[in-house]
């Protein structure tokens, strides 16, 4: 049995606004298995965006996580990472969960290269690797003659960031103007192993883009700008929140296709957030469907398709535009997360409401094997 | 007849809950109802002036009454000793004296209304040309917003007080102006406005029709200056007239900057283009689409500059270009304190009074002013409300 | 480059506005008050009449104007009499005060304000946010005068910690009297240095500490606000998000991220700033008795009922709109180095 790397279990995410609390999650319920893809689909305004951020703890005020845990396991014992430090959280962020954003170009910040924001993430988590490798590069300097007056002076700077890289000396050399140049041999590794990481995303001419501000790149370039840094240190597991939602339709494609490949290349597990069911059946292994902030329904991508268990997934899989076939919607509207109604949140639009579903909430339960519905209807 | 009024009720919901938010925000924002606290304040004093400190000569309610010559300033609650003066009902002199022996709470007091009719007085004639050129930059572009944006930087390549000093010395003591020619001019202008819209001629010809009237108003008076004049009002400008005038004259570019920079946001907007799809006319667009969205900026400005040119209204008469000696003005009562900071080394504030007591009349007339400019910010703004 | 060399080009219209409304201005005078502007010594006044036909004063705009251009161009601005000498000589000597106050005034002014713009924003709604804006909201309420009147009251009437004007007596007579004094910048913080009498820097020093707290008062609350709200715009975009993922530390993404965007828009107010430094020099000259070009200025204007020094008010005005053209010219060209969707179109 695969082992489940990451368990979200029953979260709850209120937002305080002036209008009232929004209960945007309301107990959700996911597992992630080592090296699958878990799609997540929705509507808009479903949860499956902040399920995400939460997963991160990077909800901000008005928000506030209520309840419920994320337990992360990567080695041997589950961590639950919503009562972690913050210490602890910015370890774990972008080296073992990282995230694609949606919206490339808010995603990156205009006032730094492409380079420069891959770098980033390198410096901050592989600093150690970036070290010994400018460490190698002075000794090649050395041995091959061509060492300056500057270089043995580098060499023990470099050493002293190995063994102690908090010390209070290199803390006050960095902030020295001129002194603290020789930070430049640590910022040109970072910089060949950003150009690297483009290269692996299929960017052409990368020793050109990797000094291009985010404005001058495409959409796509972008966006593969935003997937090298979240790859960039190896993460065990990769939210892609709507990575594809505003490209056009065939660079859609040349990056699903990125990822397919990336994530054999990296061996990660992916969490795919859409609202493309499209999307989902190329992509995904096992599919949570989200309502309303709820999942109501888990289950491999086959079994989803095929054999749908929840009204709202049925509903949902029914209304996907076919030639031929009338045009059906599901009636009404998302309820307000407000005020939420009572019981089961689909109740007013589902066909087979029950006098109970008004009344209580149902619990997510195995109605199949590794099938899970929340639902009356299977208890 | 009740379905109508069901309707009309239903229609003006949204705009009365609206309503019903600003009030809750002003409520909860302290500073703004500090700042409304203070202007309305300020608006009791200067209405009732005549009031609160009766006018010893009723027909220059403006010149600060002084008890005698004497050099030394007095502290609050000398008694007058001017028999004259005495006799219109003064006994006390409130806040004290100042060097000449001028009334430091006469003078605050009616320097309240000098500070209004300084502040709104050149808001508004600033506001109407910088509304005036800003929208037609804004609307018409090209090349009339290229050459009035030209003319407004080089407005504003100067700091305003300077500027204004250069101004105030340089407008002429008195200014001759003939009723006749300007009357006669006026009404071609008017002729060839009325004449564009009646002939229906579009933006840019109804701009230049507008302009060639212009042109005909300014020419026909120059040729008026040397030909017989029908009528002649000399306008005598005393130097606080000079000093409204000139900060008026320096004080537009910010309007004119401030409407066209809105007018360009919003033209560019769906709901004009809508508007005009349905064959609204330019002039309906402006005034029903463009202005409704682009004033909230204005209004904003407006109360922040009142305070403004109140500052340089103050700093000019300190300097002592501005309102004549021992007239009821804040900043000239600032000036004559100059001496008497330091009175030695046993009791180095004893006159403390001169300065510091129409010091506080600026400074919190001007706070109360940017108070509510920033409330206002915060309130009327679309875009910052719902923060 | 191009970009710098483009801007700079644009700036030369721009200086011919400047010259033509102070021009404009000059032509609202009469011809004897205009002769001023031409002359180089007192001597010339004698003979008004002389210096009207010399200068084409009662000719045509356009000839008075080509004149008036020809002797600016040779550095002739007029005579100045408040200053005692020609007008251009009188700016030259008088600017190293005024320039010593500016100097130290502006970094404090856009130091200051950035850091209490940033922690204000970051602390929204909190007591610092509400401290800091209410200070700054005050300090901007503020006449310049009266502020800088009160800090005398009090630090130096008072407390007598630190004096106005721009020199003690000692000092006074060690420059000019004891014939060891050299000249170098007209600086006094460095001369005092240069000159090995480092005890004149210091006082020199605690005789700026008013005035620059005047000033910078004042200012500061330009930049705060504006910081403020550039910073509360740029915390709230995605890119914010994204750095946090990435494993940043608030304070990481903060000063690194949020800051850097959140300078460009307060970049572009500092002309603002420079303008409102321009207007509060006179007054501040004038409170503190410092003998710079704003209080020249100032007193030139005609304070207190005498004749204005028509020659030294064009003067002076002509320099500021030039220096303002010019500071903007720099923040522009700043703007662009800072972002680089300016640079690069």
């Amino acid at each position: 049995m695969t082992k489940e790397i990451l368990v979200v279990d029953d979260l709850r995410l209120n937002f305080y606004t002036y209008e009232g609390v929004v209960e945007a999650l309301d107990g959700v319920n996911l597992s992630l298995k080592k090296g699958e893809t878990l799609g997540v689909v929705g509507e808009t305004g479903c949860g499956k965006s902040v399920t995400g951020l939460s997963i991160l703890n990077l909800i901000p005020p008005p928000g506030r996580i209520e309840g419920g845990k994320v337990l992360f396991n990567p080695k041997k014992k589950p961590v639950d990472l919503l009562v972690q430090k913050e210490a602890i959280l910015r370890r774990v962020r972008g080296k073992y969960i990282s995230m694609v954003f949606q919206d490339p170009r808010s995603a990156l910040n205009p006032v730094y290269t492409a380079g420069d924001q891959i770098a980033e993430v390198l410096r901050h988590h592989r600093r150690k690797e970036l070290i010994q490798r400018s460490l190698e590069r002075i000794n090649e300097e050395i041995e091959a003659g061509k060492a300056g007056f500057l270089t043995g002076y580098y060499k023990g700077i470099y050493q002293k960031m190995l063994k102690n890289p908090k010390a209070l000396s290199l803390l006050i050399l960095s902030k020295i103007p001129i002194v603290s140049r020789y930070k430049r041999m640590l910022n040109e590794e970072a910089k060949k192993e950003a150009i690297n990481m483009l290269r692996i995303m299929r960017i052409p001419d990368p020793e050109r883009v990797v000094d291009m501000y985010p404005h001058e790149l495409s959409g796509g370039m972008a966006q593969r700008v935003v997937i090298a840094i979240a790859l960039a240190c190896n993460p065990e597991v990769l939210i892609a929140d709507e990575p594809t939602t505003n490209l056009d339709v065939t660079i859609q494609l040349q990056i699903l296709d990125l990822i397919k490949e990336l994530k054999e290349k990296f061996s990660s597990s992916i969490i795919y957030v859409t609202h493309d069911m499209g999307v989902i059946a190329q992509m995904c292994d096992r599919v949570a469907v989200m309502y309303a902030g709820n999942v109501v329904e888990l289950a491999d991508l086959f079994e989803i398709f095929k054999k749908p268990l929840h009204p709202y997934t049925q509903a949902l899989l029914e209304s996907i535009p076919r030639p031929g076939k009338p045009f059906k919607s599901i009636e009404g509207t998302v309820p307000s997360l407000v005020n939420p109604p009572e019981g089961c949140r689909f109740n007013d639009r589902c066909p087979y409401a029950m006098e109970i579903c008004r009344k209580e909430k149902p619990k997510l339960v195995e109605a199949k094997k590794e099938h899970f519905v929340q639902c009356f209807l299977y208890r | 007849m009740r379905y109508r009024l069901r309707e009309f009720k239903a229609g003006i919901r949204p705009t009365l809950d609206e309503l019903k938010f600003t009030l809750k925000k002003i409520r909860k924002s302290p500073l703004s109802i500090v700042g409304t606290v203070i202007v309305a304040f300020y608006i009791t004093i200067a209405v009732f002036a005549p009031v609160l400190a009766p006018p010893t000569d009723p027909r220059n309610p403006y010149s600060i009454f002084h008890d005698g010559y004497g050099p030394t300033p007095r502290p609050p609650g000398s008694p007058v000793n001017d028999p004259f003066i005495l006799s219109t009902g003064w006994t006390v002199h409130f806040l004290g004296t100042v060097e000449g022996q001028l009334d430091i709470y006469y003078g605050c007091i009616w320097g309240t209304r000098t500070a209004f009719r300084i502040g709104v007085i050149v808001v508004a004639i600033a506001l109407t040309i910088g509304l005036l050129t800003g929208s037609l930059a804004g609307y018409y572009g090209g090349t009339i917003d290229e050459f009035l944006m030209r003319f407004t930087d080089i407005v504003l390549a100067f700091p305003g007080l300077i500027l204004a000093m250069a101004l105030v010395i340089a407008l002429p003591r008195t200014w001759p102006i003939d009723l006749g020619f300007l009357g006669l001019a006026i009404m071609i202008f008017f002729v060839l406005v009325f004449l564009g819209r009646f002939l229906k001629l579009q933006g840019i010809w109804t701009f230049m029709l507008g302009l060639l009237g212009l042109a005909t108003v300014v020419l026909s008076y120059v040729w008026a200056l040397g030909t017989p004049p029908i009528y002649i009002i000399k306008l005598g400008l005393t130097n606080l007239d000079k000093v409204l005038i000139a900060l008026a004259l320096v004080g537009w570019p910010g309007y004119t900057r401030v409407i066209r920079g809105e007018i360009l946001r919003v033209r560019n907007e769906d709901y004009v283009e809508a508007a005009k799809a349905v064959g609204c006319s330019d002039f309906r667009v402006i005034t029903k689409h463009i202005l409704p969205n682009a004033i909230y900026s204005v209004v904003i400005m407006a109360s922040l500059d009142i305070g403004a040119i109140v500052l340089t209204a103050a700093a000019l008469s300190f300097l002592g270009i501005g309102a004549p000696v021992g007239y009821a003005d804040w900043g000239q009562m600032i000036s004559f304190a100059r001496n008497w900071i330091w009175a030695g080394i046993e009791n180095p504030w004893q006159y403390w009074y001169t300065f510091t007591i129409p010091g506080v009349f600026i400074f919190t007339f001007v706070l109360g002013w940017n108070l509510l400019g920033d409330a206002f910010r915060d309130i009327l703004d679309p875009t910052l409300r719902r923060r | 480059m191009q970009f710098i060399i483009r801007r700079t080009l644009l700036i030369i219209p721009t200086l011919l506005g400047v010259i033509l409304l102070v021009f404009a201005v000059t032509q609202m005078f009469t011809p004897e008050q205009r002769a001023t502007l031409y002359i180089t010594s007192e001597r010339q006044m004698r003979n008004v009449d002389e210096v009207i036909r010399q200068y084409h004063l009662r000719d045509p705009i356009f000839v008075q104007f080509a004149g008036w251009m020809t002797q600016l161009l040779q550095g002739n601005l007029g005579y100045s009499r408040t200053g005692g000498g020609p007008v251009l000589q009188v700016l030259l000597r008088k600017i190293p005060a005024t320039f010593e106050l500016v100097i130290l005034s502006i970094p404090i002014t856009i130091l200051l304000g950035i850091y209490l713009g940033v922690k204000s924003a970051v602390n929204r709604d909190k007591a610092v946010d509400h401290v800091t804006r209410t200070v700054s909201i005050i300090g901007w309420s503020l006449p310049t005068f009266w502020l800088g009147i009160m800090l005398i009251a009090i630090f130096f009437s008072g407390l007598g910690w630190f004096p106005p004007e721009r020199m003690g007596t000692a000092t006074f007579n060690y420059i000019y009297l004891s014939g060891n004094w050299h000249h170098y910048t007209g600086l006094l913080t460095i001369d005092g240095l240069l000159n090995g009498q480092p005890w004149i820097t210091l006082d020199a020093l605690r005789h700026l500490v008013l005035p620059t707290a005047t000033l910078v008062t004042v200012q500061i609350a330009l930049i705060v606000r504006v910081m403020r709200s550039s910073m509360l715009e740029a915390l709230g975009k995605g890119y914010i998000t994204a750095a946090r993922a990435k494993g940043l530390s608030k304070t990481e993404v903060i000063n690194k991220h949020a800051r850097r965007n959140a300078l460009i828009p307060t970049l572009t107010l500092s002309g603002l700033l420079i303008a409102g430094l321009i207007t509060g020099v006179v007054i501040t000259e004038t409170v503190f008795n410092i003998d710079g070009v704003g209080r020249w200025a100032a007193v030139a204007a005609g304070g207190g009922g005498n004749v204005p020094d028509i020659p030294a008010v064009l003067g002076f005005a002509l320099m500021t709109g030039c220096v303002y053209v010019i500071a903007n010219l720099a923040v522009d060209i700043l703007y662009a180095y800072v972002d680089p969707r300016i640079r690069l179109g």
